[in-house]
């Protein structure tokens, strides 16, 4: 493999990560500053579940559905705080988002909705983001949530009956160790996923899991490069919820390494990969999956 | 098509499918209304137990092939298994769950059918079974069953020693010690229809949800051949106003204690602002099969004719309208 550095080469996994993509895609690569699609909590901070990785941290950046910015955005992505059951009460919102989804697409991380819900949102779905967990003890754990990797399932196959739906895969969600990622991703595999985005455990200030490290580097490569070696033909991508600063310079040259199709808010070093490898660097400016 | 096995004798490499799921696996060409989103499959036949109103009870004169009013034709498990593992990747069903009759050697042989499965596929497993203990309950777990159901059936003793003969204590007392040492895991099964008072129903799926048990509503169906073959079946509003307390209930928008009960034990209120209750009933969802997610047992208790007492689909407007009309009518405040 040609331009590849030598750790990527001498790792077997990785360098068969790399053949394959060499083998299934163009040398093309998708590179995204999403800011073009504005975040939307349309349940403001508020959050029942108060998990231990988020605590509703990333709630408090988002906008409210009544920011007049939202105007100016070309895609919004709709989320919000969960309820008890792990769902994003949208549906007392959807006048509000019905009438800013005009001229817009809709990225939609709205949790274990119903079918009821879903099939009331599903005129402005332009995607569903789903958080896809492959552990009983991670949900009960991490989310509090009395569910079970069958309701994750049942839930994605409903949703996927009427919009298109990009699983994203948490790696380290309990507290940065790995736990049922390699399950998420067998399963997501045997139910035919087409799309998969990884994002990896940020420890974040304020939150139980304030105190844990990110999942360490070579697992989450290793991971990586499963997923890409088990989703041959399935576009995978770095999604923007991963560590910052020093990590990401290390993390986002080798996930181009090992053959992803696209990474948000690229270190600069995996912008010199993409070149180095002949890939052609294509740039976006909303989230991943829209 | 695959040849059902009836004219063989029951081998233990055998399990039986519902009709529905036979369809849909494509073990048996029948047109289904609507299809099952989990494959059922029963394991065994003939229980040692006698509940009054199982087609499978020692003393029951239903055929063999029958559980509630479903037909069973009996597969080979090497036949069925890569089935469920395609009709599961292609999204037709999102879980399978056992059910199995009590009968001598269950335990093993469920555990050999879980085994089968775990290594066929990936698809969320569930067992309902008769477990004679705590042990048996985590082995299933470990073995990568999903979530055990223990069905009690009955809201309350009185109505368990009428229809289910005793031990009542001793199972309930399973169940209890199942949901505190496997939070999550463990599923109940509740028949409206079979005695209880609504308060009673009530009172049963608000304990159980505070143990951490899920719960699955089922609508008594009298099934010729059984014992309780002459009673009638809940009448649809009444079944409807516990379809509604275990939504408020599980979704924690309400707790039986609020609830309030004509003199005949009927929910006469839910504690609830009518509006309120009227914008979470809009969906239509309180009206769906419970249970474990993706189960939807279509016309499991019910006749194609109706009432559908558990919808195995979402609900037109109109027909979730018109069951929140029936219960909001019965309540009295």
């Amino acid at each position: 493999m040609g331009g590849c550095p030598e750790e990527v080469r001498a790792n077997p996994l990785w360098r068969r990560a790399w053949e394959v993509r060499q083998e299934h895609f163009e040398p093309r690569i998708r590179f995204e500053r999403p800011v073009a699609t504005l975040a939307v909590s349309v349940t403001g901070a508020a959050c029942a579940l108060r998990c231990a990785h988020c605590n509703g941290h990333y709630l408090a950046g988002m906008r409210r559905l009544d920011d007049p910015a939202l105007d100016a955005a070309r895609s919004l992505l709709i989320s919000g705080g969960c309820d008890r059951e792990g769902r994003v009460p949208v549906l007392p919102h959807l006048g509000a988002i019905a009438r800013l989804a005009a001229g817009r697409r809709l990225n939609w991380h709205v949790g274990l909705i119903d079918e009821a819900t879903m099939l009331a949102i599903r005129p402005y779905a332009d995607v569903i983001s789903f958080d896809f967990v492959g552990d009983d003890d991670t949900i009960r754990e991490v989310y509090g949530l009395a569910k079970t990797v069958g309701d994750y399932v049942a839930c994605f196959q409903m949703l996927r009956r009427y919009a298109r739906v990009v699983p994203h895969v948490t790696i380290g969600l309990h507290g940065g160790r790995l736990r049922g990622e390699r399950r998420a991703l067998e399963i997501l595999r045997s139910l035919g996923a087409d799309e998969l985005v990884l994002i990896v455990f940020i420890p974040t200030p304020g939150t139980a899991f304030a105190a844990c490290e990110p999942p360490r580097l070579n697992e989450v490569v290793d991971l990586i490069a499963e997923a890409r070696v088990r989703f041959p033909d399935v576009p995978v991508r770095l999604g923007c919820m991963r560590p910052g600063g020093e990590y990401r310079e290390q993390l986002d040259p080798l996930a181009v390494e090992v053959g992803l199709n696209g990474i948000v808010n690229p270190a600069r070093g995996a912008v010199r990969a993409a070149q180095r490898l002949g890939l052609r660097i294509e740039w976006g400016d909303e989230c991943c999956v829209l | 098509m695959l040849r059902a096995v009836e004219d063989l004798p029951d081998g233990p490499e055998d399990v039986r499918v519902s009709s529905g799921s036979a369809a849909v696996l494509g073990l048996a060409a029948l047109r289904v209304e609507v299809p099952p989103t989990t494959a059922y499959l029963m394991v065994g036949e003939r229980c040692s137990m006698d509940c009054g109103f199982c087609a499978q009870a020692r003393s029951s004169t239903a055929r063999a092939d029958q559980l509630s009013r479903v037909v069973w034709p009996r597969y080979p498990l090497s036949a069925v298994v890569p089935r469920i593992a395609a009709a599961f990747a292609s999204g037709a069903i999102a879980r399978c769950c056992l059910q199995v009759v009590a009968t001598p050697g269950h335990a093993d042989r469920t555990r050999a059918v879980v085994r089968a499965m775990r290594r066929g596929s990936a698809v969320p497993l569930c067992v309902c079974t008769r477990a004679s203990g705590l042990e048996d309950v985590g082995e299933l777990l470990a073995l990568g069953v999903e979530r055990v159901t223990l069905a009690l059936d009955a809201a309350s003793e009185h109505v368990y020693n009428r229809v289910k003969g005793r031990h009542w204590e001793r199972f309930s007392g399973l169940l209890r010690e199942a949901a505190r040492a496997y939070p999550g895991r463990i599923g109940t099964h509740l028949i409206i229809g079979l005695g209880e008072t609504e308060a009673e129903a009530a009172a049963f799926l608000q304990e159980m949800h505070d143990l951490g048990v899920l719960t699955a509503l089922f609508a008594f169906t009298p099934v010729p051949g059984t014992a309780l073959e002459g009673e009638q079946p809940p009448s649809e509003v009444s079944y409807r106003r516990c379809q509604v307390a275990r939504y408020l209930i599980v979704n924690g928008l309400a707790r039986a204690e609020q609830f309030r009960y004509s003199a005949k034990g009927e929910i006469a209120s839910y504690g609830v602002p009518a509006g309120v209750l009227e914008e979470v009933l809009r969906t239509g969802e309180a009206y769906r099969t419970s249970g474990c997610s993706g189960c939807n047992r279509p016309f499991y208790n019910e006749r194609p004719g109706g009432p559908l007492y558990n919808y195995p689909r979402p609900l037109s407007p109109a027909e979730a309208e018109a069951a929140t009309a029936l219960v909001m009518a019965s309540l009295t405040h």
